[in-house]
């Protein structure tokens, strides 16, 4: 009290009894504006559970920039023929493998980073672990489009087709990876439903 | 799938019929990542055996940065070895589990203990690395500075064998994640071209690295230093 002088300003006394209970009410003063300072400072977990939320979303493009897989080879099928369909068919294939391999790594990286918020057991633990159980399925679904991208790849090598009925056998392979693709998907779009809602409750 | 990682088979699904199975890529495929990893301990050894030599003549703050990158460089020593028969462990993948997601499980945890093991080493070789350039820097350091540059070169080239590692090991995990989707192994034949020319790479890399560590070293008999 002596080193700042602040009780001389505010009432300049010698009464010491007096300057003591100024004291007193300053400290409850501070301590209640301490108090409300942390109440406005962002719970434990909060930016990191936001930090996790966003880069989940870069996820969700990186997926359905692979997805656009599908469309992108229905346009060269339509509109290329013989070598020219073949080379543009394995660039595109080449184009999306190097996706994959990127989104990959960063689903994994991204899993690790919620694992660890939700082993920290905060107030976003539970938040984090289904973000994780997100990722889960979106790298199911990664790897199902990966898996049709390995067909796509075996049925260019074999082009030109020397039958036509050789064409149904691998337009089956590729449904089956589009039906799971659309199964997963539809979880993905549940369980991104919940943990929004989940969201929307921590505030 | 038959790979060189002599590793699991397509994933059965019901209508699907039973997994093809492709030809199997065999001893022609084999991973050469081991003579590789081997390769980087040698350069690295051949530099720490500077280390016991040090302690010669003047330029004090030259050969005192020297020597710290040289204890650097020792301590990068247990982690290569580390590496290295981590490497060779992929060649085993397959070997040990009959289960295809054993070996998945197992593969992975390769993965991470090798990247590990990179990201420690990228630590320890990048502060050899700067202190040998900033004795490359020192004009008073005589015969240290050459030293230095010629250490500083097989540092930056194991450096760059360790970025290939990694790139190996991101194939790897790529290609073990599609082995449950992969209808045969013929269809995973592009990881395992990668991953035979990135073993190659890995082990030129090494080669050239140990090279340079030799020369290095024989500049450092020649000047006494």
């Amino acid at each position: 009290m002596r080193a700042t002088g602040i009780f001389r300003n505010v009432r300049p006394s010698g009464c010491i009894a007096r300057r003591l209970a100024y004291a007193s009410a300053l400290l409850l003063a501070a301590a209640a504006l301490f108090a409300a300072w942390g109440c406005g400072a962002a719970p434990e977990g909060k930016e990191q559970a936001e930090e996790l939320r966003s880069s989940y979303r870069e996820i969700r493009a990186g997926v359905a920039e692979l997805e656009g897989f599908f469309p992108e080879m229905e346009d060269l099928l339509g509109s290329r023929r013989d070598e020219e369909l073949r080379t543009a068919m394995q660039a595109l294939v080449d184009s999306k493998r190097a996706s994959y391999g990127v989104l990959l790594r960063e689903l994994d990286g991204l899993r690790r980073r919620c694992s660890e918020l939700e082993s920290a057991g905060g107030r976003y633990s539970a938040y984090a672990g289904s973000l994780r159980e997100l990722l889960e399925l979106n790298r199911e679904e990664a790897q199902e489009l990966a898996g049709a991208l390995l067909v796509v790849e075996d049925l260019n090598r074999q082009l030109p087709l020397p039958q036509a009925s050789d064409v149904p056998p691998f337009t089956q392979r590729i449904d089956d990876h589009a039906e799971r693709i659309e199964e997963l998907r539809n979880s993905i779009l549940e369980g991104e439903e919940r943990a929004e809602q989940a969201w929307r409750e921590l505030g | 799938m038959a790979t060189s990682t002599g590793m699991g088979r397509g994933r059965s699904r019901e209508g699907a019929g039973p997994p093809r199975v492709g030809p199997p890529v065999g001893s022609s495929a084999r991973f050469r990542a081991a003579p590789a990893a081997i390769a980087a301990v040698a350069a690295i050894a051949l530099m720490a055996l500077a280390l016991s030599g040090c302690g010669g003549s003047g330029k004090g703050p030259a050969r005192d940065t020297v020597n710290q990158a040289l204890a650097e460089l020792e301590r990068a020593r247990p982690l290569l070895e580390d590496l290295r028969e981590l490497n060779a462990k992929i060649n085993d993948l397959g070997k040990r589990f009959t289960s295809t997601q054993d070996t998945i499980s197992e593969g992975m945890s390769l993965v991470d203990l090798i990247n590990g093991d990179i990201s420690e080493l990228e630590v320890v070789l990048g502060t050899a690395r700067e202190l040998f350039g900033r004795v490359a820097e020192m004009r008073e350091a005589g015969d240290y500075r050459e030293y230095a540059e010629l250490a500083g070169q097989a540092v930056e080239k194991q450096a760059a064998a360790l970025q290939t590692n990694r790139e190996l090991v991101r194939t790897l995990a790529e290609l073990l994640s599609l082995v449950e989707v992969a209808e045969s192994g013929d269809q995973l034949q592009y990881y395992v071209d990668e991953l035979e020319r990135l073993a190659g790479e890995l082990e030129r890399r090494n080669v050239e690295a140990a090279r340079l560590a030799g020369e290095a070293d024989s500049f450092y008999s020649e000047k006494k230093l």
